[in-house]
């Protein structure tokens, strides 16, 4: 086979500028070589296979949105699985989700709001759904809940709609939740069962878009993982900052295991459970 | 009139039992009479219950010494070969003290593993935080729980309904103990540690290692480091019971105290510095790698 042409420096620059204006992502000159392996299709159908009059193709009047969805769909990585971190999933069932839930028991309101923001397939967001189904077992209908998984990428969102999944994603569930909340399909995938689908609410938005952000306020728990790594710093300030705003008090916020909100954001609290962390909005002094 | 908790802690003469694997370990040595005792040393201090024992008569009125023994070294030394075979010897009759098998109590391999854990930690973080005691963080962070032993092993009908309430509620165990005896595991290892008289700073790590601003001026960033050691070892995932608890450790008075001393602390990414901690967890598992080829 040929070996296809790399991006020149030029246009590295201009692809790289463009996606991290739309989704706050910086393809450093480290992961240069990432941003030319999933962008060599697309450009190889592009008219004249040059990045730069490509993206000005894009920018300009006659732009095609779902152009530029496609090249998003590309770049963005949305490697997940249900029951993702199992010491996060821990600190979730044992500590967090009993916390929340009573909290809102003391004060007799059953309006439970939960964002996983970057949630790619939505896998994120239906294992919060089963593990507040298993916490409040048959009351879960005396609540409620809205889940809202929101991301960049169209095909995922699209993903977690249709709620259907290949039997790898689910390999840390554990085998009587996977009995109790999905459904086997003909072709050999897992449905999750409408009890299940019903509490979340899918669609897309960008994290760096604050007035979008906005509408994902009044929340009890966000779940932000591993959707920042490749953030620059003042694209993670920001989407921080939403986060804490949008959170309310006492509330919990959770990265990516191996990611700190240190030097990022000073309002949030350090919480260290066992082998996994979670940031939460102490109340206000 | 019944004995007060205090007096039955105060009463008790026999040996701690050690772990089986140490024990093992130090069978085997004994049975060389060249055996080195600084290799010796290494191996009761890799064990709660022998270096307590040792240390115990280091410092009994029998040997009269005008300074406390405060290292396993030390104590090896000054005892010889000789007293601590009849120490090994002791303990072998004290190792009957096993309880009931259907029960719960303390898991005694995660009791030991977390004490190591602290011990192994407290080294660390006493290096890092230049406290003054550095050379007895180790034995004081291996010490700190002793009293969890103690009430396990001697008052296990009470002890075991603590154990079960950690795990119920998941609540930490010193809440557990309040609740069931009115007192926690740090008083009543102080309690047995200054009836042996063991230098004060072990005694004062264990009682007040769940309230560091008791401790004395003097021994407070030690006590504060070995908290913060035996925190961080069961957030590592070296506890034991059922306490999974997340703490906010910059609130802590653990914290506080030590970034008193260290202004710097402020600065430090805690969840990074606890993720990067991997290197101790090494420390920590090699020591029980030996222990499980025993
Ligand atoms: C690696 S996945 C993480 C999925 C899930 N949170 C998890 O931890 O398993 C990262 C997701 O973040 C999404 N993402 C990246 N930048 C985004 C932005 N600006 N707004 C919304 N989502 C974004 C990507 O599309 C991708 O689906």
């Amino acid at each position: 086979m040929q070996p296809e042409k790399s991006l020149t420096d030029t246009e590295f620059i201009a692809l790289r500028d463009f996606i991290y204006k739309k989704t706050g992502i910086l393809f450093s000159e480290r992961n240069r070589y990432l941003l030319d392996a999933r962008t060599r299709e697309i450009l190889s159908q592009a008219r004249d296979k040059n990045a730069v009059s490509y993206i000005r193709s894009l920018c300009g009047p006659g732009g095609d949105p779902l152009e530029v969805n496609r090249l998003i769909n590309k770049v963005t990585i949305t490697e997940t699985s249900f029951f993702r971190d199992p010491h996060q999933i821990a600190a979730l069932t044992k500590n967090v989700i009993p916390e929340v839930a009573a909290r809102h028991e003391q004060f007799g309101s059953r309006l439970l709001r939960i964002w996983s923001a970057g949630s790619s397939s939505g896998e994120e967001a239906y294992t919060v759904a089963i593990l507040l189904a298993e916490h409040l077992k048959g009351r879960l209908s005396d609540w409620n809940i809205t889940i809202f998984a929101t991301d960049i990428n169209e095909d995922a969102i699209e993903a977690c709609k249709a709620g259907v999944y290949k039997p790898y994603t689910l390999r840390n569930v554990p085998r009587d939740l996977q009995e109790k909340y999905f459904l086997a399909t003909s072709d050999g995938r897992f449905a999750v069962r409408d009890e299940i689908k019903r509490l979340v609410f899918a669609e897309r938005s960008s994290l760096t878009d604050p007035a979008a952000c906005k509408k994902y306020s009044g929340v009890d728990l966000i779940l932000l993982r591993n959707v920042l790594i490749y953030f620059t710093t003042d694209a993670k300030t920001a989407v921080l900052q939403s986060c804490y705003e949008n959170l309310r008090d006492n509330g919990y916020l959770f990265l990516g295991q191996s990611e700190t909100a240190f030097g990022i954001n000073h309002s949030f609290k350090l919480v260290t459970f066992v082998n996994a962390f979670a940031y939460k909005k102490p109340l206000p002094r | 009139m019944s004995k007060t908790l205090r007096q039955r802690i105060e009463a008790i003469r026999t040996y701690l039992p050690p772990i089986p694997g140490v024990f093992a370990e130090l069978a085997q040595l004994l049975h060389d009479e060249n055996v080195d005792l600084r290799v010796l040393g290494l191996v009761i201090g890799k064990d709660p219950a022998m270096s307590i024992n040792v240390l115990r008569i280091a410092n009994s009125a029998f040997y009269g010494l005008p300074n406390k023994v405060k290292t396993i070294e030390h104590a090896v030394t000054m005892l010889g070969l000789k007293e601590i075979t009849g120490v090994c010897m002791a303990c072998a009759a004290a190792r009957s003290f096993k309880a009931r098998t259907g029960e719960q109590h303390v898991d005694l391999h995660a009791f030991w593993l977390h004490s190591v854990a602290t011990g192994v930690l407290a080294r660390t973080f006493a290096s890092r935080f230049r406290v003054q005691q550095q050379g007895q963080a180790y034995l004081a962070g291996l010490l700190h729980d002793i009293g969890q032993l103690i009430l396990d092993r001697f008052l296990h009908d009470l002890y075991k309904q603590v154990v079960q309430l950690t795990y119920d509620e998941n609540i930490p165990v010193i809440e557990a103990e309040v609740r069931v005896l009115g007192e926690s595991h740090g008083t009543v290892g102080g309690w047995l540690m200054d009836k042996w008289q063991l230098p004060p700073l072990f005694s004062e790590v264990a009682t007040c290692h769940h309230t560091v601003s008791k401790a004395s001026e003097e021994n407070r960033l030690i006590v504060a480091t070995v908290s913060l050691a035996d925190q961080i070892a069961r957030l590592r995932g070296f506890g034991f019971g059922g306490d999974e608890t997340g703490v906010i450790l910059e609130d802590t008075e653990a914290f506080r105290t030590i970034q008193q001393a260290q202004p710097s602390m402020g600065e430090l990414d805690i969840a990074r510095f606890i993720m990067d901690l991997d290197r101790t967890d090494f420390d920590i598992a090699s020591i029980e790698e030996m222990m499980n080829a025993t």
